[in-house]
């Protein structure tokens, strides 16, 4: 056995009683034995250290597994770039058709009304982080399970807080979990005396979204209720009663 | 949301599927790192350093058998979260960073009786880890790999597995020789 299995079979533990013994007395008498065994423990600190650097940089990488390749072109024949242009071609206007009836859909209405307003959450500049901000910070990260973390943790302690429903609501928006959304929206309409309340919006958003038979029936209800009521967002809901 | 015995059973699999779970592990309580900050005052980096530390240690343990089930990993990385806050929050509060200037022990000199460790403990220094870091960077990209790996609580067979060697003889041949090249370079 030479001198670094020696001493790895020490630290391991798989001497025997009086091998071990041996080892210990071998440290204290014998310098250049102690040396090497300072030398190895430092060894296993420097290989450690770097393992959990690498292993920090990995596990902070999010996107890595998600970088596109890049491939090497490819030459091709005469006829196929021909076909090739039809192809695009005919995509083109299949995607013009598709989205000519898709912007003016309900549904797409209430998709492109959340990704300009709710896409990212504005975020208070005075540098202090509550559970909210940090939230907030977490759902702008499209990380919706731990924003949910974090203001269903607000609601637990303070269950009027109408930040932390909204932002409950839209996080579950994010998640497509529509029902669980109307829930947070449902509670938020309810609270009273908000100085400006969305919760009935975008209750009606969120059926809009969620687009089953009925639901987009009652979102129209709502909106009128927002009209009529001059809730949060009545201009909105004015214009879209024109166009669903 | 993974459940504890899947975790369990992902850290345990092959090396590949390890990094995978470690990664799942990371991500599944990363917000113990916001409570780090909320709850101990700790700065971003320090909760982070905490949290990942957390990880890597928690790791080490179950693969090594040293979990045992008798809580929750929740529970279990919080407990080690938790120490490992409240150790910051002590090196910050109680004015004795210069104390923490100087090397830390390392957890395997415990081993060793108290006379011998305190012999061992005085040739560790930092001078001598900064020349082992250093030299780590020249003795081959393949000869570190093999020993990050060991030290990653892998078998020479399981390295011989994952790096296509013909068998666990070899890697562990190639893993001594490794530190020999190492020492070598340090100990001039």
């Amino acid at each position: 056995m030479n001198i670094v299995e020696y001493i790895d079979a020490y630290l391991k533990k798989t001497l025997n009683e009086e091998e071990q013994k041996t080892f210990e007395r071998r440290c204290e008498e014998d310098k250049a034995f102690a040396q090497e065994v300072a030398f190895f423990i430092t060894t296993k600190q420097a290989l450690q250290e770097e393992l959990l650097q690498q292993k920090r940089s990995l596990w902070q990488n999010k996107n890595a597994e998600d970088e596109i390749p890049i491939l090497p072109l490819i030459k091709r024949s005469f006829t196929s770039r021909w076909f090739m242009y039809a192809a695009a071609a005919c995509l083109v206007l299949a995607a013009s058709v598709y989205l000519f009836e898709a912007n003016s859909s309900p549904r797409r209405l209430a998709d492109n009304y959340i990704k300009t307003n709710y896409g990212n959450l504005s975020i208070t500049m005075s540098g202090d982080k509550d559970s909210i901000t940090l939230g907030q910070a977490a759902y702008n990260n499209k990380q919706y399970d731990r924003a949910l973390q974090l203001f269903r943790g607000v609601e637990r302690h303070d269950a009027f807080n109408s930040d932390a429903k909204k932002y409950a609501g839209l996080a579950y928006l994010q998640k497509d979990e529509y029902d669980s959304a109307l829930l947070q929206f449902e509670v938020l309409a309810n609270m009273q005396h908000l100085f400006s309340n969305p919760g009935d919006f975008l209750k009606a958003v969120t059926l809009l979204e969620r687009n089953k038979p009925g639901d987009k029936t009652e979102a129209k209800k709502l909106l009128q209720k927002v009209v009529n009521e001059r809730e949060a967002e009545n201009d909105k809901a004015a214009e879209w009663l024109k166009k669903i | 949301m993974h459940s504890d015995s899947d975790i369990l059973y992902g850290l345990k699999a092959s090396y590949k599927e390890r990094s995978c779970y470690e990664k799942i592990l990371y991500d599944q309580y990363i917000y113990f790192i916001d409570e780090g900050c909320r709850k101990y005052h700790l700065t971003y980096d320090d909760s982070f350093s905490a949290y990942s530390d957390t990880v890597f240690s928690s790791v080490h343990n179950i693969v090594n058998g040293h979990f045992d089930g008798r809580s929750s990993i929740k529970t279990y990385l919080y407990q080690i979260f938790f120490n490992k806050c409240i150790d910051l929050v002590r090196k910050n509060t109680t004015n004795k960073q210069q104390v923490h200037k100087t090397m830390p022990v390392p957890e395997i000199l415990n081993q060793l009786p108290d006379s011998a460790k305190s012999v061992i403990e005085r040739l560790l220094n930092n001078e001598l880890k900064a020349k082992v870091k250093a030299h780590l960077n020249n003795i081959g990209e393949k000869c570190k790999e093999v020993l990050l790996m060991y030290e990653d609580g892998l078998t020479d067979k399981e390295i011989a597995e994952a790096l296509s060697y013909n068998n666990a003889a070899v890697v562990k041949t190639t893993r001594l020789r490794c530190i020999e090249k190492l020492r070598e370079k340090v100990m001039v």
